[in-house]
């Protein structure tokens, strides 16, 4: 039994371990949240995340790379829920994400706002993860290889073309608008 | 990666015969021979601040003679910062419901000398209540449980783990009390369990009676078979419109695995972890569903339970109307059994999607079904 032979040394390791998951939350939370546009669905996936990551570390020791390990498996509970129920995380809600996010006082922060999620709505699910992770959670490239387990140059190649089709999707949408306030 | 070398002014995805008006012309072949090589992965590290001294210096020099990058550049570092400020505005404010099971897992391990302390001083008395509710319990199970086993395998206090009665949640406390387990239920499960050959397992109609609960999601009976769990016993559970199932199955070393599942009111805390005098108990949600693992510290089943049942959990589709605003079947079914659970274990297995095979590794087979950008591996100049 675990009480049994616990000592010191241990309990700091797991209070540890536990702040560092706690630490993580947030930013798991608003990973799934811009990856499925769901808070619902979103708050699932983090909450069978934080289940699966304690269910296979029931010692409490410490993980290495407690981040990409996170990340990793909540992107494998996105993998099973998207086996699961036959949908791809890919349908998302932006319109309804939109109107739920606090919105800035600043009309153009408000339309830049607006204009980012609906991009990143377009874009295809595998750019989107590697662009959340390294441009919203600023994970290295390695961290976002470990998490999506797929090769680091997948990731660069990945970024690069997700962040080249916002760019391009951003650009139109400046352009439409200017010609409108004209 | 590869390092080829970075030339902008080739647009990213050029059509070829077809000039492009935006692009700028190309810098004479002495000016591009005397800059310095940057790569198409140099370029994205430095907007990701990765590159050391040498390599933003490298990188500067380059953009210095390159109008077209800068910009390209600019772009991307200001697609950082717009995705950074969307921190500040996705609506994740109770985040706090999360931490607050964490930190009381921690409270529960720091406090265990006193807890135990605590048993030692009460353990007498808390064995005669433990067998006294051991034994209630068993009796009402022993009148689910399947017939062969009935002789042998009877859950008592020896298979019923202490932690069971110890939890201090009360959301999960609510599917436990004696009382809520009612008579029809048992009864139901009983003639359900004593109905002739081919018959549905027990555990089976339990899931079956949960599935007609939950129009939102499909449930079918997980297949704990082929990690070595048996089913020893279960019971269905109805309090105050909540209802949950309770299976008790037994692993190899005859050491006992509680699973519940319940439909949770939505104020429910995301409580998921707590542990007891060697048994521990994973508690996590999924839609309106609460569900609860009690198994030994050492129980090498733990986190295949959570993935059996999570595989077996299914969101079903939003229901389909008719042409005149009938509702489907399912939905009719699913309404019509709300009277009670005798009519739910009569309600057909929904037209669920098969539960996929957790036992597969998941991730990179999922990862291939998903839609990849052609030529992925082959850097794109920018």
């Amino acid at each position: 039994m675990i009480w049994e032979t616990e000592g010191h040394h241990e309990t700091a390791a797991s209070q540890t371990l536990a702040e560092d998951l706690v630490a993580h939350v947030t930013g798991l939370r608003r990973y799934a949240l811009l990856l499925v546009g769901n808070a619902n669905d979103a708050d699932d996936a983090v909450q069978e995340t934080l289940t699966r990551v304690l269910a296979r570390n029931r010692d409490w020791l410490p993980i290495d790379d407690l981040r990409a390990y996170l990340f990793s498996t909540l992107h494998n509970v996105f993998i099973d829920a998207t086996r699961r129920e036959k949908r791809m995380p890919s349908d998302f809600l932006s319109e309804e994400l939109l109107a739920t996010m606090i919105s800035p006082a600043n009309q153009q922060k408000r339309l830049e706002l607006r204009d980012t999620v609906l991009a990143l709505a377009k874009l295809p699910i595998e750019q989107r993860e590697v662009v959340l992770l390294v441009g919203l959670e600023g994970l290295s490239y390695l961290e976002a290889a470990k998490a999506l387990d797929i090769p680091i140059g997948t990731v660069m190649s990945r970024l690069s073309r997700g962040r080249e089709a916002l760019r391009a999707m951003t650009n139109r949408d400046s352009s439409r608008k200017l010609r409108v306030v004209k | 990666m590869t390092d080829d070398r970075f030339d902008h002014t080739d647009p990213p995805r050029p059509d070829p015969g077809r000039p492009d008006p935006g692009r700028p012309a190309r810098e004479p072949a002495s000016t591009a021979a005397q800059l310095p090589f940057v790569s198409n992965d140099e370029l994205l590290r430095f907007v990701d601040g990765a590159l050391d001294d040498d390599g933003r210096v490298r990188v500067l020099t380059h953009l210095a003679t390159r109008p077209a990058a800068v910009e390209r550049v600019e772009a991307y570092l200001h697609q950082n910062a717009r995705l950074r400020s969307l921190r500040d505005h996705l609506p994740l404010a109770d985040s706090a419901g999360f931490a607050a099971p964490l930190q009381a897992a921690i409270a529960a391990r720091l406090g265990r000398q006193r807890a135990r302390r605590r048993w030692q001083r009460w353990g007498t008395a808390a064995a005669v209540a433990l067998l006294v509710t051991g034994g209630a319990l068993g009796l009402a199970l022993d009148l689910w449980h399947e017939p062969e086993r009935q002789a042998s395998n009877a859950p008592s206090l020896a298979v019923v783990p202490q932690a069971y009665f110890l939890f201090d949640k009360p959301e999960l406390a609510a599917f436990y009390p004696e009382a809520t387990a009612t008579s029809a239920s048992v009864d139901a499960a009983a003639e359900a369990a004593a109905e002739p050959a081919p018959r549905q397992s027990v555990d089976g109609a339990a899931f079956d009676w949960l599935a007609g609960q939950v129009s939102e999601f499909s449930i079918s009976a997980p297949d704990f078979d082929r990690i070595g769990l048996t089913l020893a016993g279960g019971e269905t559970l109805e309090r105050q419109g909540s209802p949950a199932i309770r299976l008790i199955y037994r692993d190899q070393a005859e050491n006992p695995v509680l699973l519940h599942i319940g439909v949770g009111k939505p104020d429910v805390d995301h409580a998921f972890w707590l542990v007891r005098e060697g048994y521990v108990s994973l508690q996590w949600r999924r839609g309106p569903m609460v569900f609860a693992i009690v198994a030994p510290t050492d129980s090498p089943q733990l986190s295949q339970v959570v993935d059996i049942v999570g595989a077996a959990i299914a969101r079903l589709p939003a229901p389909e109307r008719s042409e005149t605003g009938e509702t489907t079947s399912r939905e009719s079914a699913a309404r019509a059994i709300e009277s009670g659970p005798l009519q739910a274990i009569a309600v057909p297995p929904p037209p669920a999607p098969a539960a996929a095979d957790p036992s597969e590794p998941t991730d990179r087979a999922a990862a291939e079904a998903l839609p990849e950008a052609k030529d992925e591996n082959e850097p794109e100049p920018l």
